[in-house]
């Protein structure tokens, strides 16, 4: 029977080869922007199955009858059709094509193009982010992925984005995705002491310099990456030169800032009548306040002598500044021959919003391509960074600028008799930090990667990479005595942390077409280490403030040094399938060894399964292209892990201590032989469509990972000594759909492109086998519910008859108590958005060209931490929102502000009462830029020029109360479980910035 | 022939890249560098004695004796003589009388004191004990178990309900653990111990502490040391002649003196004469937390908790113990400081109100029992049990000691029970006993009778959660 089927099968491919006259076409193929050959193109003779590729010279041979049509294509060319006629020679110049189907997307080991690929992968628009005015490329790229949630902690500079592709998948080890630049897993941790908020090593990346970013989804594209890919993979590229004629740029952006939002504060007035009464609700018959003092004294004891003295400070003023950013680039590309380069040197110098926040970068960048002989080649990619700022202090610190918003409206800023900053405040004056403080930050990075390919045989290469990412960290920070607790004679800290991050990587990549069979095969090893090694000293006692080096410090108050390491062995492999340009398989696998494993399970393997079917490429398709132009079904399966734990993890530790000046030992950790991956699978199915002719174009995913055998720090009885141990343990969930859509609205003279990207993601912890975990109080990891669950007490407004704040006694008790401590704390909302996205918009005309870019977050809460000092209904002297003047004052009024007493707490505990939906739709950036024509600008010996001007930030629509609803405080000597637990928590944090940005850019 | 060079070329260059696929592997094996493994810490003697520095270390956590052990005591018994004006919630809870079952400090001293129980019971292991010398042996295991008894009788005052005398005393303390954690498997969930059973571990520990502890140890524990906290254990309990007894020993035959005047007990950066045990602070290694919230002082506290003219008021006007230093400036130190209590100057917060010198130095040492509050054990005890007479002293003349040291004026008549306590409050105040002192003497604490449920701390909610065997103070579970 199937002897019959075959033989039928080919009968017939028979009779359509010998359909025809058959006849000999020979051609070049080479690439219309320089005129070199392009090897490796596929030709086609449409609806057969004959086909062949160029050889190195561009050339190729095939036959074909006359009427017949020719397919060129190559990955990243615009796909050719030729009809044969005449003519026994065709050759064929291909455009580059950057969008579309064509494009291609850089893979781990590899690149593949748009319309092969069987797994999730994105690859993000690039264009239009070297003028954006952000710090970090994250920023750059919000809102313009599906299923990539991006969130800035803060409108601090240079800080920690978060960044979660497909939710959460785990509880206790790292959830950010691996980033890999130029084929090395690069540093990302944030590597600043854990007394303020974490820093982006991303930051360092300079944006002119990136030539691609793409972002690895699912099990298929990601399992590659093994042990580090459930989170995600980010992989961008830098760029690289084209053979010809050198081409330089000169890019300057130029641009002013504002916070993007600011809250409102009661002033003088408001807050005098406010506390008057807040504290004659609390005064006895005696008109004392307590029973202790009458009114008066109160504020002269709490408030100080100023308080009558008629002023009216607006403090949140004082705790911005004008921020401002200058940003110059200049970058050449070219090559001759079999040399190719780019280089660029980029300078940036950003003044932030809060008071004595800066940042400049200084980073150069060279990438050298060398093809020595026909079969060898290699290359270079050398970046050097240096990176300074200035900081300001945590959210969570009386010096940290937000914090002056505390201070009382009634107090001056400076004294007035003295002129000096006023130290007659409610709390510490934290511009006295800003004055004899300092809080730098400087960071030398040196990224570096060799590479060599030599093709062994005409389809056989192999290719060694070694990369490097050495970075070197130092924090120096000063406390002069007359900053809070560095009395009396001055603080100072010398920080510094070096990581030496190595990476060799050695695989062999097979490629041969057998007809309409194509196979791409890869296998391979990668061995990474990291060591890193640092030290930190604390001195105290210094002659004056003019003195800040520890060298002077009269002694050494607190010292240390470390040095830590963690490796990974890995092998990998896999193979890529493909049929008659219609049907897709990819089998790929890694085995990953680590040293934060127990001896017991130290390796592990990561599997991943995917194909992929072009439906439009089916004869019974035909016809339709007008209106469905492409039509392709994806479907994926595969195991990815996660290491992301501490160095060490499994070994049960004895730390060296100090007492009395002896040495001491304490026990911190039990042992954990049997710890292993954290394993998540995951299922994607996914459509790839194209309308009327590729004018609109999108796709949608559907996807379900589970997590098993979590990481999780396990809660452990105290009465053991221990407060946990790490275990795998537990299991957890993240399912959803992506959506992307991509329109070409108009073409011709006119363009206008929309992007809109859409996605749905829930997150379910299954179990954890153990208690409820949770950092602060507020965020919990309970069974049932998604990572970060808000628990806390609800608040059920205000008692009418009496202005008492009413809270509700339970989950399943609707019935209300003045009683906070009857109250039980029950599940009030989720930090996790219920869909994120981004809606894009690109015009052109003429010369003209305008981009705006949105991006939206739905359905997620925030919890402020500072609302219960902010807006407390004057429960302390901090001055409060002016939505506070709408307290409870007489039985009957009806209000959610309770009566204002003094020091009563009435209202003022942790409860839903500062939990509020923080969903927001923000316009990111709008970006308007002009190129001159090029008749003009060839008169200028210039080959283009561009003018832009453009704001980010210009206005978020939100129901948030508090300064920004895109939020997160994760605190101090933070965790990676804090980090991913504490989602949606403001703290005195600072909004984004509005910045206005101007800007040229020369190529010549 | 062309094709077999290019073959072994080929061979050639994947040769290194085979040899390394197999050579990696015990890269993957990397040591910690700042910690050793737990099999080799309790394997030499001096790795011994390094474990049990680190015990003492962790006894002076803030979250034990090194602070909140003295905070919870002070903010539970004030009710108006110090009053806590910070921002915290913590100590806003104690001093409020209602504390939550998620209040950080019951739920780290909870965790503390388990883990210094536990190096305890890892340093009285049999197979820790056996690599030891004699001598050695028997010190470290007096201090241990010296540790472990005394932590465990802070840990039952502050959450079982008052030891009642001649009772049964069946109401529930905390866990006893005398077996230490050495895998994951050990930690299983415990019940409650009965208060009767708490402070019989805490008696037998003790006694067996002074026993085998030597009279002299440097800084650490002693004899004396073992002897004046098991007083202290005997006067809670209302076995006041054992309590005498005990004190009477350290007084007559330890070698302890009262300072000249009663701030030189304090702030000291080495043991003072009067010291039977502080904890070590210094610039490398100090636990400032009481400094912090008691002090207002340039660049050295927060001045938390204030003291009130109320209780100025309750001196003597002689009595150098209630003087009060107004004329404070900004620049003061502790070093400036020549009066008990100051007017506070501090930079961090709070200032301009009255604070004790008792804590003023970050950097300074911690006295916990000192030789005075042996003088008023003895007192106390001979006064309650005239029987016991213990001592060449009687209870007026040891309580007349500490007052003519402090400037007071003499009782000349036999001292009221009113007087001995006054006098106890007069020395001891804002070092921990309070609480304890008015529990003991069934003294109301503002409205709240001396047993109320709500001065004890709930089982912190962290335990509750994951040991099911674990029962919640009644007060908590309303």
């Amino acid at each position: 029977m199937r002897k019959l089927l075959l033989t039928s099968m080919i009968s017939c491919f028979m009779v359509f080869t010998l359909f025809g006259q058959q006849k000999t076409i020979t051609g070049v193929i080479t690439d219309k922007t320089d005129g070199t050959p392009v090897i490796g193109a596929t030709v086609l003779v449409e609806g057969t199955s004959t086909g062949t590729a160029t050889d190195l010279d561009g050339k190729y041979t095939i036959s074909a009858a006359p009427g017949a049509t020719l397919v060129f294509r190559f990955i990243g060319m615009k796909s050719q059709q030729v009809t044969v006629g005449t003519d026994d020679v065709i050759n064929v110049a291909m455009e580059a094509d950057d969008i579309g189907l064509d494009e291609v997307i850089v893979v781990g080991y590899g690149s593949a193009i748009k319309r092969e690929l069987t797994g999730s992968i994105t690859k993000v628009e690039t264009k239009g982010i070297a003028e954006m005015p952000t710090v970090s490329f994250e920023s750059a790229i919000q809102g313009k992925t599906s299923g990539v949630f991006i969130e800035q902690a803060s409108g601090k500079l240079g800080e920690t984005v978060k960044m979660r592709i497909r939710g959460s998948s785990s509880v206790s080890a790292n959830n950010q995705p691996l980033y890999v630049v130029d084929g090395v897993p690069i540093t990302t941790q944030s590597l600043s002491n854990d007394d303020n908020q974490p820093t982006s090593p991303l930051a360092d990346l300079a944006m002119t310099d990136v030539e691609s970013i793409q972002i690895l989804k699912d099990a298929s594209a990601a399992a590659i990456y093994g042990s580090r890919a459930s989170n995600g993979v980010v992989i961008i590229q830098t760029k690289r030169g084209k053979s010809g004629a050198t081409k330089f740029d000169l890019q300057y952006t130029t641009g002013v800032s504002e916070p993007s939002r600011l809250m409102e504060w009661l002033d003088a007035d408001q807050y005098l009548e406010l506390f008057n009464e807040a504290m004659d609700n609390v005064s006895d018959e005696d008109g004392l306040v307590w029973g202790w003092m009458p009114r008066d004294e109160f504020w002269e004891y709490f408030v100080g002598p100023q308080w009558d003295d008629g002023h009216n400070t607006d403090w949140q003023a004082e705790a911005f500044q004008k921020g401002s950013i200058n940003r110059i680039n200049l970058s050449a590309s070219g090559g001759t021959g079999n040399t190719t380069f780019y280089t660029g040197v980029t300078y940036d110098d950003t003044k932030g919003i809060l008071r004595g926040n800066t940042m400049n970068k200084l980073s150069a960048r060279l990438n050298l391509e060398q093809k020595a002989t026909e079969k060898l080649s290699f290359g270079v990619q050398m970046n050097i960074i240096r990176t300074e700022m200035e900081r300001v202090e945590n959210d969570n610190a009386y010096a940290t600028p937000l914090q002056l918003v505390a201070q009382s409206p009634l107090t001056t800023v400076y004294d007035p008799e003295t002129g000096e900053l006023n130290t007659n405040t409610i709390y510490y004056n934290g511009l006295i930090s800003l004055r004899d403080g300092s809080n730098n930050q400087t960071s030398f990075r040196s990224l570096a990667n060799l590479n060599a390919t030599y093709n062994i045989f005409k389809d056989l290469a192999f290719k060694s990479e070694f990369g490097t990412d050495i970075y070197d960290l130092r924090e120096k920070n000063f406390f002069g005595r007359k900053t809070i607790g560095a009395g009396p004679a001055g603080e100072a800290q010398n920080r510094s942390v070096r990581v030496i991050n190595y990476n060799w990587e050695n695989y062999l990549t097979y490629i041969k077409a057998f007809g309409v069979h194509h196979i791409n095969l890869v296998g391979g090893m990668s061995f990474q280490q990291a060591n890193s090694t640092g030290s930190n000293i604390f001195g105290k006692g210094f002659p004056t403030d003019d003195f800040t080096n520890i060298e002077n410090a009269a002694e050494a108050t607190d010292f240390s040094s470390w040095e830590d390491a963690t490796s990974f062995l890995s092998y990998f492999a896999r193979a890529n399938y493909k049929i008659n340009e219609k049907y897709f398989f990819t089998l790929s696998g890694r085995m990953d060894g680590s040293s934060r494993f127990g001896i017991d399970n130290r390796y592990g393997f990561f599997p991943a399964a995917s194909a992929g079917w072009i439906i439009t490429q089916e004869d019974f398709m035909a016809g339709i292209e007008n209106v469905l132009s492409y039509l392709k079904l994806r479907a994926s399966y595969g195991l990815t892990g996660n290491s992301g734990i501490p160095d060490y993890a499994h070994l049960a530790l004895y730390t060296g201590v100090n007492y009395a000046g002896r040495n001491g030992l304490e026990a911190t950790q039990l042992q954990s032989r049997e710890l292993g991956w954290e394993t998540t699978a995951q299922m994607d199915i996914g459509v790839d469509f194209g309308f009327f002719n590729n004018r609109i174009t999108g796709e949608v995913d559907y996807y379900q990972k589970k997590t098993t055998d979590l990481l999780l720090y396990r809660t452990l009885p105290a009465t053991s000594g221990f407060t946990g141990v790490w275990s795998n343990v537990g299991e957890l969930e993240n399912k959803g759909v992506e959506l992307a859509l991509h329109a070409n609205i108009l073409t011709g003279e006119f363009i206008w492109t929309m992007d809109y990207n859409m996605a749905f993601n829930q997150n379910t912890i299954i179990n954890i086998n153990g208690p409820e975990i949770t950092p602060n109080g507020l965020n919990y990891v309970i069974e049932g519910q998604p990572i970060g669950v808000f628990k806390i007490v609800k608040y059920a407004g205000v008692d009418p008859d009496n202005g008492d704040a009413l809270y509700y006694l339970g989950p399943d008790n609707n019935e209300t108590t003045n009683n906070f401590n009857l109250a039980e704390p029950q599940i009030v909302g989720s930090p996790n958005p219920d869909f994120t996205g981004g809606f894009n918009n690109y015009f052109q005309y003429k010369g003209f060209d305008l981009n705006v870019l949105t991006s939206f977050v739905y359905g997620n809460m925030v919890y402020n931490g500072g609302g219960r000092y902010q807006s407390a209904n004057a429960d302390w002297f901090d001055n409060q929102t002016v939505d506070q003047m709408n307290r409870w004052q007489n039985p009957g009024d009806i209000t959610d502000v309770p009566q204002a007493r003094l020091g009563d707490g009435n209202g003022s505990k942790v409860s839903s009462r500062y939990l509020s939906d923080a969903s927001y739709f923000r316009l990111r950036s709008i970006n308007l830029g002009y190129n001159l024509p090029v008749s003009l600008v060839s008169k200028m010996k210039m080959s283009s020029l561009r003018l832009y001007i453009g704001v980010q930030n210009l206005y978020t629509f939100t129901n948030y109360k508090g300064w920004d609803p895109e939020v997160n405080y994760t605190g101090t000597g933070r965790t990676t479980q804090n980090t991913n637990i504490i989602q949606g928590y403001d703290f005195y944090t600072a909004p984004q910035a509005r910045t206005y940005t101007l800007g040229i850019n020369l190529s010549f | 022939m062309k094709n077999m060079i290019t073959r072994n070329k080929t061979w050639l260059l994947l040769v290194p890249f085979m040899m390394f696929l197999f050579s990696c592997s015990e890269k993957l094996d990397i040591k910690p560098k700042q910690s050793i493994d737990a099999e080799a810490a309790l394997t030499t003697p001096d790795n011994v004695q390094a474990t049990l520095v680190g015990a003492y270390l962790k006894a002076r956590s803030a979250n034990l004796f090194g602070s909140q052990f003295n905070e919870f005591s002070e903010l539970y018994a004030t009710t108006g003589d110090m009053i806590f004006i910070g921002t915290y919630e913590e100590p806003r809870e104690f001093e409020d009388k209602e504390a939550t079952t998620t209040n950080a400090y019951v739920e780290t001293t909870w965790i503390d004191a388990y883990q210094l129980i536990n190096i305890c019971n890892t340093l009285l292991d049999e197979e820790t004990l056996a690599i030891l010398d004699d001598e050695d042996k028997s010190r470290i295991e007096g201090e241990a178990r010296f540790l472990r008894g005394w932590v465990l009788f802070e840990m039952i005052r502050l959450f079982g309900l008052p030891y009642e005398p001649g009772q049964a005393n069946s109401q529930l303390g905390v866990p006893i653990m005398l077996n230490p954690t050495k895998d994951v498997a050990d930690a299983v969930n415990v019940a409650r111990n009965t208060v009767a059973q708490c402070y019989a571990q805490v008696i037998e520990d003790l006694t067996a502490a002074r026993d085998l502890l030597p009279p002299a140890n440097d800084v650490y524990a002693t004899s004396w040391t073992a002897r004046a906290v098991l007083a202290r254990v005997y006067l809670q309990t209302g076995q006041y002649s054992a309590a005498a007894t005990e004190a009477n020993y350290v007084i007559q035959n330890g070698p302890f003196a009262l300072v000249g005047h009663p701030l030189q007990a304090f702030n000291n950066t080495s043991n003072s004469p009067e010291d039977i045990f502080s904890f070590q602070n210094n610039v490398a290694s100090n636990t400032s937390w009481l400094t912090v919230m008691y002090a207002s002082l340039n660049g050295m506290g927060r001045g938390d908790y204030e003291i009130q003219q109320v209780f100025l008021d309750r001196f003597n006007p002689a009595d150098l113990r209630g003087m009060f230093q107004e004329d404070t400036e900004e620049s003061y130190t502790i070093d400036n400081i020549t009066m008990m209590y100051y007017k506070g100057v501090g930079t961090i917060i709070n200032n301009g109100g009255i604070n004790t010198a008792k804590w003023g130095d970050y950097y300074a040492n911690i006295p916990l029992i000192r030789l005075a509050e042996m003088y008023l054990i003895r007192a106390e005890a001979n006064f309650e049990d005239p029987g016991a007479d213990i001592g060449p002293r009687t209870p007026t003349q040891d309580i007349n000691t500490i007052r003519a040291r402090a400037n007071a004026p003499l009782y000349t008549g036999p001292v009221t029970r009113q007087q001995i306590r006054d006098e106890r409050y007069f020395e001891l105040c804002w070092e921990g006993h309070r609480l304890h002192d008015l529990k003991r003497w069934k003294v109301n604490i503002g409205s709240y009778p001396y047993n109320a449920g709500n001065l004890i701390l709930p089982i912190p909610f962290r335990e509750m959660e994951v040991n099911d065997l674990l029962v919640q103070n009644e007060w908590y579970t309303k």
